[in-house]
């Protein structure tokens, strides 16, 4: 369950992006690659355990799976694999580059301040 | 209202695998993060490497387990200095993390070694995700786990630079096609050399000792 590890990182990240006042974090939004070990499910508990009496317990946790792209040393063709068998769609070669789905990002977290001078143009 | 990060989750982790590789380039030590499912062979398997190399490295261990010390007490009859990481003593982490391992790394004399060995905690998801510093990721499996293993942790076996295939002494007695096991680590890896053999029996040890002495030398010998 490295998840909690990688829980405890995401709450650490989301702290130090935090305005110096007390804030509400309603949202934390992750990009989550398909060749990750992350299992969202698990990870979601994890999070909600840990953000248990701080800023954000009871965030939402909005994860987007971002697809396993490679691109083709041979013939240059871009693709995205649907399992884990790393040969060419296109051309059958085996020399690939992944160019995404190995990604594990906080892309945004969103809070509700206290302050309503604040966020009034906020949501 | 939304603050933007776009911050890599693990980025602490990778900063401080960052520093341990540049400190062992410096001092010249090549390190290898041995990764298995539990059960598969891993301390055996070292204790023959070192025993093996011994007269030609010096070598260090760092030994991650969770609860008990019987991994590190069984490397330690090599007569090479171990490194015990306990992670926690009712069953904590699953993997070792880079922090983890700087630590470890600074209980041993450095400057008297140029091979460091880590046996990671038993398990075939967690430490994929996890960079050590390592030079080169090593994933074991043993041939009574299923030839089905690569494609059900593909992370594992992509991002591993070597893959030994361990009990295979036991072929005769299991139901098992070892072709296939390759084939499908070759699927996920196609590039990743495979190293077939029984640390119990000695057979096809040969083959992995070259080429981990050829892979630390070339390390071990470079101008930095």
């Amino acid at each position: 369950m490295h998840e909690m590890s990688i829980a405890m990182d995401v709450l650490q990240i989301v702290s130090e992006h935090l305005p110096a006042h007390p804030v509400k974090v309603t949202r934390i939004r992750l990009k989550v690659g398909k060749l990750t070990a992350v299992v969202p499910d698990n990870f979601r508990f994890c999070m909600e355990a840990i953000a248990k009496d701080g800023p954000a317990e009871g965030a939402e946790i909005v994860i987007e799976e971002a697809p396993l792209l490679v691109e083709c040393e041979s013939c240059g063709a871009q693709s995205e694999l649907r399992e884990p068998v790393f040969i060419c769609p296109n051309c059958e070669s085996t020399s690939l580059n992944v160019v995404s789905g190995r990604d594990l990002f906080i892309e945004s977290i969103e809070i509700e301040d206290g302050n309503p001078e604040e966020c009034a143009d906020g949501n | 209202m939304e603050i933007k990060v776009v911050r890599k989750v693990l980025s602490v982790n990778d900063a401080i695998a960052s520093e341990i590789k540049k400190a062992l380039k410096a001092k010249r030590i090549f390190m290898i993060n041995v990764m298995s499912s539990p059960g598969s062979g891993k301390t055996t398997l070292l204790s023959k490497t070192i025993n093996a190399l011994k007269k030609d490295f010096q070598i260090g261990v760092v030994v991650g387990d969770i609860c008990t010390t019987r991994d590190s007490e069984r490397l330690s009859e090599t007569g090479v200095p171990v490194v015990q990481i306990n992670t926690e003593p009712f069953g904590g982490d699953c993997h070792l993390a880079a922090n983890v391992i700087q630590e470890a790394l600074s209980q041993l004399e450095l400057s008297r070694l140029n091979l460091v060995i880590i046996e990671n905690v038993g398990n075939l998801v967690c430490p994929a995700e996890f960079d050590v510093g390592e030079d080169k990721k090593i994933v074991m499996l043993s041939l009574p786990e299923g030839d089905d293993k690569p494609l059900k942790y593909p992370l594992m076996f992509r991002v591993s630079n070597a893959a030994i295939i361990n009990k295979i002494d036991l072929a005769p007695h299991l139901e098992i096609d070892k072709a296939q096991f390759v084939k499908n680590i070759k699927k996920v890896n196609p590039e990743i050399p495979v190293f077939e053999l029984s640390a119990k029996t000695g057979q096809g040890m040969d083959a992995w000792l070259n080429w981990l002495k050829k892979e630390a030398e070339t390390k071990i010998s470079s101008q930095s």
